[in-house]
């Protein structure tokens, strides 16, 4: 299955704190392995859907081998490499991917005035290009002007803002 | 799910639990989305797990007298805080 993994710089894991092996010259990553249980262990990925809950520095396609098992907002599997970087996730992605954010904040702004507080958050969010944050204050943002199925709306337009702006397949 | 999201205190509270694999898969899920949108918790739970790193080497044995006494009253005292 392939899926994806957002890691800290240096395709360090952001959780298990993992180094994980790169591809070179077009050959996938080694192999990594680990004992399957959702959340404490095993190789964690996600699909498309989930990628606004996990934004971090790098981007990369993983290949999972093994039974997979989904669990709440990631995918679990005993096998996993690293396939290719995404390059396209870079600075300027982020900054998009907070701007297209910070775009629907202010329309939830109209409906509600709990929204509009999130206005000012969503600029500073662009101007740090801090996507993860931005991503987390829009669907907070939704949420106060539309419950939780405006949030969960906002969740699935950023989801498909960063599978369109990164050119992503097979992820889902 | 993880729908309810958790406020810098409550993960404060239970980072411990989170570096010891103590959470339900649930509550784990809902601390790591919390810190991959907080660079503040981001940091605090590098600063803990260098923490234990480093106070993982030294025993009790390892400690001075007065060392222990000065920790003991520190606890004591934040205990009646």
């Amino acid at each position: 299955m392939i899926a994806w993994k957002f890691l800290a710089p240096g395709a360090i894991g952001p959780f298990s704190r993992v180094t994980w092996p790169t591809p070179t010259e077009g050959v996938p990553g080694l192999w990594l392995e680990a004992q399957v249980h959702p959340c404490a262990s095993g190789i964690h990925a996600c699909e498309a859907s989930d990628l606004p809950f996990w934004l971090h520095a790098e981007l990369w396609e993983v290949e999972l081998e093994g039974p997979v098992v989904r669990t709440g907002r990631k995918v679990v599997a005993p096998r996993g490499r690293l396939i290719q970087r995404i390059d396209a996730w870079d600075r300027g992605a982020m900054h998009d991917f907070c701007e297209d954010c910070e775009m629907r904040v202010e329309e939830y702004a109209v409906q509600s005035d709990e929204a509009a507080a999130y206005v000012a958050d969503l600029a500073d969010d662009v101007e740090d290009c801090h996507a993860a944050a931005a991503g987390d204050d829009a669907s907070r943002a939704a949420e106060a002007a539309g419950g939780g199925v405006l949030r969960n709306a906002e969740r699935i337009a950023q989801s498909r803002f960063l599978v369109a702006r990164l050119g992503l397949d097979g992820g889902d | 799910m993880s729908d309810q999201q958790l406020t810098c205190e409550e993960l404060v509270e239970i980072v411990t639990e989170y570096l010891e694999g103590g959470l339900s898969d649930a509550k784990r899920e809902r601390f790591e989305e919390h810190v991959v949108v907080c660079s503040g918790c981001a940091n605090y739970l590098d600063q803990i797990r260098i923490t234990i790193e480093l106070a993982g080497r030294v025993t009790v044995d390892d400690l001075m007298e007065e060392s222990k006494i000065e920790l003991l009253a520190a606890f004591r005292d934040w205990r009646r805080e």
